[in-house]
């Protein structure tokens, strides 16, 4: 019976294990991103559809340069909740500079503002939540992207059959980071309201959910189309 | 759904905390029996025994409930008599989980060979309890640590960023109360009302749940259900235990040799 025992405990660490394995931490190379597809002065807008594929608002995003840096504004006008973002990215490593975001929310009221270091290092965090400040600290690796910038700097990402990456999400908003890996399914051809793209279909995992993008394949590489577990972006005009 | 599922992304961090929440609760209803490799028997096969009794058992039964309803009422009806509806699936999942802790206490009774003891009763379910609470929280914590979870979250949210950890403090020790009545109920040839028990409690502390989408609880009061919930189900596991102080054949030899008595 001692042998049962032992078996029984094997078998719990070799579960474990096996699921470290499966589920565990990514395999593939950190980002590498090439130079930015995007130019001076252009905006896209997207369609925000829920579950149902009713329409419950807009996202816009639209890139402005300045010196170094691109400026990335983006505004999500929601039925639940209407908040923007300004984000400073550096211009040669696409890296994220500084953020500044507003939300409003029924019983939220927020601004969120934060300064990334020049590598690994500590994120100080500065908010002010219904009238109240509040500040945090996350220590960040060098290897990342701020959530507010993420879907559009990877049209920078050399997409190909095949490719895969990983980096870590900076969400400043709540103070998260979540390991991160990108992965192209394969190339799909997908009709939205601003037309028909020939696109790669990318996998989007952080830490275990999965989110879908479809990146067009020919240059300037625009998101054309991004579903999550809520809700669904189509690119409507940009 | 596979079992995978309930495993997430495993973290170092999840593990510890998960033990450190058990641990304590465990000691305090099995002591005496800890270096007893049976007691560990249990509560492996209750921990190895959750993500497939979820994934296979639990799940597709809630589903099936949910179409049920869905052909029977239609979802505006189920919206309106949520909290009547969702009885059966709670139940459901209460009798899955109650079914594995017993399973974990049985098999360690059975290795102990002290069938009808009610004090290993009470160990044995506490370690099935163990098991199946420790897991669970180690599932949790790894979605938690997953979805990117830093104390810049709590220096930003507040104690809502803490809901996650605060509700495994308190569900372990239930999970361990509820595996230990179970015990007791079959080392005292009372299996089934005590079985039933805590599954009615196991019911009752889910409920919090339902309460809170229905706008009953918020997200802070439902952590004091199910803290109440654990609390009274703890009380119930220490009380039986000691009730069994002094009817254990374990306890009757121990109280004789330290009074000189043979035998």
């Amino acid at each position: 019976m001692k042998r049962a025992t032992l078996a029984l405990s094997l078998l719990l660490v070799a579960w474990s294990l096996a699921a470290c394995g499966a589920a565990g931490g990514s395999n593939a190379p950190a980002l590498t991103l090439g130079a930015a597809p995007w130019q001076d002065g252009e905006q896209a807008v997207y369609n925000v559809l829920d579950k149902n594929g009713s329409s419950v608002g807009t996202s816009t995003f639209a890139f402005k340069s300045d010196g170094g840096a691109w400026v990335l504004s983006t505004h999500d006008a929601l039925s639940s909740v209407d908040q923007g973002a300004t984000i400073h990215i550096d211009a040669q490593t696409l890296r994220p500079l500084s953020i500044e975001k507003t939300i409003k929310a029924q019983g939220t009221d927020a601004t969120v503002s934060a300064t990334y270091p020049a590598g690994a290092g500590r994120l100080p965090i500065m908010a002010v939540v219904n009238g109240k400040n509040k500040s945090a600290a996350v220590d960040v690796p060098a290897n990342l992207l701020d959530n507010d910038q993420l879907l559009m700097t990877l049209r920078a990402a050399p997409l190909a059959e095949g490719y895969q990456a990983s980096f870590v999400n900076v969400v400043v908003a709540n103070a998260t980071k979540i390991n991160t890996t990108v992965r192209v399914l394969g190339s799909e051809t997908v009709t939205v309201p601003a037309g028909t793209f020939d696109a790669w279909k990318v996998e989007l995992s952080f830490g275990g959910t999965q989110q879908t993008a479809w990146y067009e394949q020919a240059a300037p590489h625009r998101l054309v189309q991004y579903q999550n577990a809520g809700s669904k972006l189509v690119l409507a005009k940009g | 759904m596979t079992p995978l599922y309930f495993v997430g992304v495993p973290d170092w961090r999840s593990a510890v905390l998960a033990a450190l929440f058990a641990l304590p609760w465990l000691y305090l209803l099995a002591r005496g029996r800890l270096r007893h490799w049976p007691l560990w028997a249990g509560l492996a096969l209750a921990a190895v025994l959750f993500p497939f009794a979820i994934a296979w058992v639990q799940v597709p039964l809630q589903g099936l409930l949910n179409q049920f309803w869905l052909s029977l009422i239609g979802i505006d009806a189920i919206k309106r008599f949520l909290l009547l509806v969702s009885l059966p699936s709670l139940v459901a999942a209460s009798l899955v989980q109650e079914a594995v802790k017993l399973l974990g206490a049985v098999l360690a009774l059975r290795l102990l060979g002290e069938r009808h003891d009610a004090r290993a009763g009470v160990a044995a379910g506490a370690a099935a309890g163990a098991g199946l609470g420790g897991y669970e929280a180690f599932w949790v914590f790894n979605t938690i640590f997953a979805a990117g979870w830093t104390w810049g979250s709590v220096q930003l949210g507040g104690a809502p960023a803490l809901v996650g950890f605060i509700e495994r403090f308190f569900a372990v020790p239930f999970h361990i109360g509820s595996g230990a009545i179970s015990g007791y109920g079959y080392a005292s040839r009372c299996t089934g009302r005590c079985f039933a028990l805590a599954v009615a409690l196991h019911t009752v502390v889910n409920l919090g749940v339902i309460l809170m989408q229905t706008g009953v609880l918020n997200a802070l009061t439902v952590e004091a259900w199910v803290a109440a919930g654990a609390a009274v189900t703890v009380a119930i596991a220490f009380w039986l235990y000691r009730l069994t102080l002094h009817s254990s054949p374990m306890t009757r030899n121990s109280l004789g040799a330290g009074m000189g008595v043979a035998g």
